[in-house]
């Protein structure tokens, strides 16, 4: 990745840092992004003037430049003093993916002296505040890590801060552009062909291989053509199911508790709904009208993504959107004004855009995209004390890329008494100045989920009695926190999101969270949170951590791979940002831009070195297909599923997918002993129905064998021909691979048909249920293909994609 | 770089350190694990102490038994509430048993309590004991967390199996079979499938031109076929029919296989908010005669030597109400039972004549107010952690107890007695 991509022309600001390696993978890494952007401002020249609207190809001729560069050395100061202090007190929050990774101070996780570099860039043009802010002034969202002025640690600082301003550091450089395939990261990587992408793309999004007139579109249309396909394929109830199981990953639906147990649904809020809440004096719907209910309640934020992706909104809406979707079932109980009519109301899959009333108080209840829904809420649930801090930290994970929770494991200094820790506490503070006023954003929804559940007077706040108590412990001046007319607390910081205020501050905005959706979807790092969010759809797991370990042996490695991931997920968000002719935030552009990504496209290494293997450790998609998919797969490409997997969170779908949403949160990753048992299930229960199916079919519909009759046999030559062609169709339509006769994996598998073949006349050890018996397949053939299913099938390369 | 210093680096600059990094290093299971196995019984809906370790005789207001003059029952240096099955269960197993009274939930939920007592804290996030002891000890096994009830959302450590059904269970261990005389194929033609397919991953395994990730992937499938010689043991001990206590049978008949090191069981019927006697008449012999039977079925098999039992609930309960049920108490009790541990036959920790939380002295067990520290689940964590050698020092599952908070639970020179009863 060269810099045109780092400076996200198309962003017109600065994005998040790439951390920088201390050494050079070519002439480009190494200059690529500062903490500020600003840092190398000849080579951010330079790239901006090779960047188009959304071009990643390089300039054609060297250039010569005289830059300011990084110094190659440190004032003595920085090393002895400064930043022994800095790096145990700054960098919990101002380093990429910490709470201060959106401020313009990012420190690295390089050596000292690129974050000497890095506090001398941002010094050349913020000296006062660096200063002021490490004594918590004007504000400081990190409290007081300098105390005051007095400090040593303070005084050093300004002593330094002149000296590392004065600082001269340039350098002359001739750069030469990279071609697309020389060095760097990906040099000795082989990426996929537009058709092997094709394949794997169809297989994810429509569950089954690439028909001939896809195939040819792409082979003669290049990337627009490619990009166009893909994006065809993105429609269907395979797609649905993907976008299900992206949607269930992350916002475990599947756990919602609908009714009782104080968290779900209450009747006093729903008085539409107390025929299926169990309200008393209401008589109550069958079973089957309040399963349907309470299915349709579950899934209301996976459906409203789905809506927002199967009609090309913008992504944003995940967090702004003031409407919700609902089916005919969620209509009718829960009072939802629908826009326009259902086709068919009884159709629970059917969904809707409406918004829901709010009838204990009239007029219409707040809508914030999915973070408004009720199962958002209960999953991701709140208690009086927590007071709304864990869905913040949700909130940045699912949307902001930005993992809040890893301040909470900063050393903390508890040996002070203070009155309000969270506040007092430069400890608790770090975390808390942070955490606290955003959480304010989920003030109108309590502890039970619930929308303004409480009014004292006039006012309709969802405060919980705990705080309002005359019990609660008083402020600094012995007066209770709470206030007549409050709806946030007094104890923690003022509502707000950064550095703006919320509007209605304590005293509450009924509209709060929707402020808040909107705060997050203008937030800078909004685009690259949807790439990850979707990055785990695609790849089935998370996109890489920086290291933080820099006397590893591997840390140079995990750099690197990190810093070229992060550029190219980085420039995918960039992209995102802006309307490619589907809208802006469009995601069915972002699914097409990470499937046709290097990281995506990674097929083989040309050589391994034990330091390769660390940088390219994750690269490659190879993504184990979750049960849902896998069946998915089985049913489009062998022409029958499992009914095993019909239902992918019970039973052998559960022990191979490891994930039902409730208690089992995080999808299985890897092949262990349970998924070997689980797929030796299928293939044993599955493959000589498969066989038998597709040889009952007519030949010319055959997805698996349409070069061979059971008739053909292995000792004769015609017949050894045509099952040598059709092991190697099976090769290209089941593993993705077009191989010559001769090669030795497809001799490999036509010998496994031979030998199963020349044991036929073995009786088996026991009776056997197969389709296929010596009265419908006298020459064994069908149980040798059904042989052959059962190994290819129980292969990594149909399990993985 | 030595690890101290990559922690002290860690801690100083705030970041996560993946778990793997820090965690005692699970050796690869090459063999049967044969190690100790954690047995974690949730007693749900929040076990009544005063009908259980922490009894008392004199009060009407809090026990029937108390009311009609019954005094608590005695075993050894435990004493008991004089009810259902308890003389039976604490004369066979006082040796064996520590009891913790006074334990402070710091909550009246049952969710919140369920995971402050299965983690050590009451915040999200944190390992239950049985997840990071799996983690630890059976990474790498079949079924390192075998499952039945209690809390089970998993930290990301290792995930809980559900512990299989009968009828599961033999699946899990003979795919192939359609029934119990029938397969769906011919077993030696599956059998030449997978000896293939070993070539196959070897021949894989050996291409140069893999990437990391894909060569991972494979080496997976072939670790995976490699410890399907595991399963074979399991045929080998799995009797043809279950004991009542199914799923604590194939627990146990599980870690005799040696393919799982941790076993979360739930007995449930404790959520008395009504008529407390007529519902613990069913829950606590229930309970007692669970661990009995795990006590009794471990010796049978040959693992008792190996099983380390704790018991515990979401919290305890208040006095008798209204209607002669119990309410949520903050302040319950745990048992930890090991076989002829030197620490058995002891009572740590008190609560007060009403079951109010008590601070307890660290060094003596002895009540204190001034100086002592009231027991709160993460104190029990803490010292667990140390006890079974699963201690983490992944900054996110930090307990948070300082060394001037670590109760010796452990010393048989100490102890707290009933000074209350």
């Amino acid at each position: 990745m060269h810099p045109t991509s780092i400076a996200s022309c198309g962003a017109g600001g600065v994005t998040l840092p790439r951390r920088e390696t201390s050494g050079s993978h070519d002439g480009w890494a190494t200059t690529a992004c500062s903490t500020a952007g600003r840092l190398f401002v000849g080579i951010l020249l330079v790239a901006l003037a090779a960047c188009g609207s959304d071009s990643e190809e390089p300039s054609a001729s060297p250039t010569t430049v005289t830059t300011e560069t990084a110094c190659t050395s440190a004032p003595t100061l920085f090393s002895t003093s400064v930043w022994p202090s800095m790096s145990g007190m700054c960098t919990g929050c101002h380093i990429q993916g910490g709470v201060a990774g959106g401020t313009p101070l990012v420190f690295s996780a390089g050596t000292e002296l690129q974050n000497y570099n890095i506090l001398r860039d941002y010094a050349k043009n913020s000296s006062s505040t660096l200063l002021s802010k490490t004594v918590g002034l004007p504000s400081h969202a990190g409290g007081r890590p300098y105390v005051d002025t007095n400090s040593q640690r303070y005084k050093d600082l300004a002593q330094l801060i002149p000296e590392m301003t004065q600082q001269a550091c340039t350098t002359t450089t001739t750069i030469t552009p990279p071609t697309a395939t020389a060095g760097g990261f990906w040099q000795d990587v082989a990426l996929a062909s537009d058709a092997t992408v094709l394949a794997k793309a169809t297989t994810l999004f429509a569950g089954r291989n690439p028909s001939a007139q896809e195939v040819s579109a792409v082979s003669g249309g290049g990337a627009a053509a490619l990009r166009q396909t893909i994006r065809g394929t993105m429609q269907g109830p395979v797609f649905e199911r993907f976008l299900n199981d992206v949607g269930d990953t992350h916002f475990l639906t599947p756990g919602v508790v609908v009714r009782g147990n104080n968290m779900g649904y209450n009747a006093a809020d729903w008085p539409t709904a107390g025929a299926v809440l169990g309200a008393a004096n209401v008589t109550q719907v069958d079973a089957a009208v309040r399963n349907r209910f309470d299915a349709a309640a579950k899934r209301e934020p996976v459906e409203l993504m789905k809506y927002i992706v199967r009609n090309e909104r913008p992504y944003t809406e995940m967090v702004t959107a003031n409407y919700t979707v609902v089916n005919g079932v969620l209509a009718e109980y829960l009072g939802a004004a629908v826009q326009g009519s259902f086709t068919n109301k009884d159709d629970d899959t059917e969904w809707r855009q409406a918004t829901l009333p709010s009838a204990r108080l009239g007029g219409t209840r707040e809508h914030a995209g999915v973070l408004s829904t009720h199962p958002w809420l209960q999953r991701f649930p709140t208690t009086d004390t927590n007071r709304n801090r864990h869905r913040v930290n949700i909130l940045f994970k699912q949307f902001l890329a930005t993992n809040v929770s890893a301040l909470a494991v900063r050393p903390m200094d508890d040996g002070t008494v203070f009155k309000v820790p969270t506040i007092e506490n430069p400890g608790c503070a770090a975390c808390h100045d942070t955490i606290d006023p955003i959480a304010a954003g989920f003030q109108n929804w309590n502890e039970r989920n619930r929308f303004l559940p409480n009014r004292t007077g006039t006012v309709d706040h969802a405060l919980p009695n705990t705080y309002r108590s005359n019990n609660y412990p008083k402020n600094a001046n012995n007066q209770a926190y709470y206030q007549a007319g409050d709806n946030w607390f007094r104890d923690v910081k003022a509502p707000g999101y950064g550095g703006t205020a919320m509007p209605g501050g304590v005293t509450g905005n009924p509209t709060a969270l929707q402020w808040l959706g909107q705060q997050v979807a203008s937030d800078q790092r909004f685009a690259l949170g949807a790439v990850h969010f979707w990055f785990e759809g695609v790849f089935g797991r998370a996109p890489l951590q920086p290291p933080y370990d820099q006397a590893s042996p591997q840390y140079t490695g995990l750099l690197a791979a990190y810093n070229a991931q992060n550029d190219e997920l980085q420039a995918i968000a960039a992209r995102f940002r802006n309307d490619r002719g589907n809208g802006a935030y469009n995601v069915k552009d972002l699914l097409v831009e990470l499937v046709q990504s290097q990281w995506f496209r990674a097929e083989r290494v040309t050589s391994l070195s034990a330091s390769r293997a660390v940088d390219l450790k994750d690269v490659g998609s190879v993504n184990m297909l979750p049960p849902s998919q896998l069946n998915q797969k089985l049913i489009g490409v062998v022409g029958q599923g499992w009914s095993e997997f019909d239902n992918p969170f019970t039973g052998w779908a559960l022990n191979y997918g490891d994930f039902d949403g409730v208690f089992r949160v995080n999808r299985a990753k890897s092949h262990t002993m349970m998924q070997s048992i689980g797929i030796e299930r299928l293939v044993a229960t599955r493959s000589c129905a498969f066989t038998k199916g597709d040889f009952d079919k007519p030949m010319g519909n055959r997805l698996l064998f349409p070069l061979v009759t059971l008739a053909d046999t292995p000792d004769a030559t015609a017949g050894k021909a045509a099952i040598t062609q059709n092991i190697r169709h099976l090769h290209k339509a089941l593993w993705k691979e077009d191989l010559p006769d001769t090669d030795v994996e497809l001799q490999r598998t036509v010998k496994l048909f031979t030998d199963t073949w020349a044991d036929r006349t073995t009786a088996p050890a026991r009776p056997v249920n197969c389709a296929y018996n010596n009265t419908n397949d006298p020459s064994y053939t069908g149980r040798a293909w059904a042989a052959v299913l059962a190994y290819m099938l129980g292969d990594v390369k149909f399990l993985y994609e | 770089m030595q690890r101290r210093d990559l922690l002290k680096l860690a801690g100083a600059c705030g970041v996560v350190i993946p778990p793997w990094a820090l965690l005692p290093q699970a050796s690869a299971q090459t063999g049967p694990y044969t190690g100790r196995v954690l047995v974690n019984i949730h007693a749900d809906g929040g076990l009544d102490q005063s009908s259980w370790t922490d009894p008392r005789e004199k009060d009407a207001s809090i026990n029937s038994y108390a009311a009609a003059g019954t005094p608590a029952g005695v075993a050894g240096n435990i004493r008991y509430a004089p009810i259902a099955n308890n003389k039976a269960f604490f004369d066979a197993h006082f040796r064996q048993i520590l009891v913790v009274n006074g334990v402070h939930s710091e909550t009246n939920g049952h969710d919140e309590g369920t995971r402050a007592h299965a983690t050590g804290r009451l915040d999200m996030g944190y390992p239950n004991l049985s997840e990071l002891f799996a983690f630890t000890y059976g990474r790498g096994m079949p079924m390192p967390w075998l499952n039945s009830g209690g809390f089970r959302v998993s930290a990301g450590l290792v995930p809980p199996t559900p512990v299989p059904d009968a009828n599961a269970w033999r699946a899990l261990t003979q795919p192939n079979a359609a029934s119990a005389n029938n397969d769906f194929m011919k077993q030696a033609d599956l059998t030449r499938v997978q000896m293939v397919r070993a070539e196959r991953l070897k021949a894989l395994e050996a291409r140069g031109d893999l990437l990391p990730r894909s060569k991972a992937v494979v080496q997976e499938f072939v670790g995976a076929a490699d410890s399907r010689a595991l399963l074979q043991r399991v045929t080998a001990v799995t009797p043809a029919n279950f004991d009542a206590f199914t799923q604590a049978h194939i627990g146990l008949i599980a870690a005799q296989a040696g393919i799982t090191s941790t076993i979360q069981l739930s007995s449930g019927g404790f959520d008395a908010h009504d008529n407390i006697d007529n519902s613990y008449a069913n829950s606590l012999p229930r309970l007692t005669n669970l661990v009995d039977y795990l006590w009794q079925k471990s010796a049978d098999l040959g693992l008792s030597n190996r099983l380390f039992v704790r018991i515990y609930s979401e919290f305890g309960r208040t006095a008798l109400n209204n209607g002669n049920g119990k309410d949520h108490w903050e302040v319950g009790s745990q048992v930890l039972m090991e076989a002829n541990p030197a620490w058995g036959n002891r009572v740590f920790g008190a609560s007060g004549a009403k079951h109010e939380q008590q601070k307890i002295n660290l060094a003596t067990g002895a009540v204190d107010p001034a100086a002592g520290l009231v027991i709160k689940p993460r104190h029990i964590h803490a010292a667990l952690r140390k006890y079974l050698n699963i201690e983490t020092t992944d900054p996110r599952f930090n307990l948070k107890v300082p060394a001037n908070e670590m109760f010796d639970f452990f010393n048989p020179g100490v102890s707290t007695g009933y000074p209350t009863l």
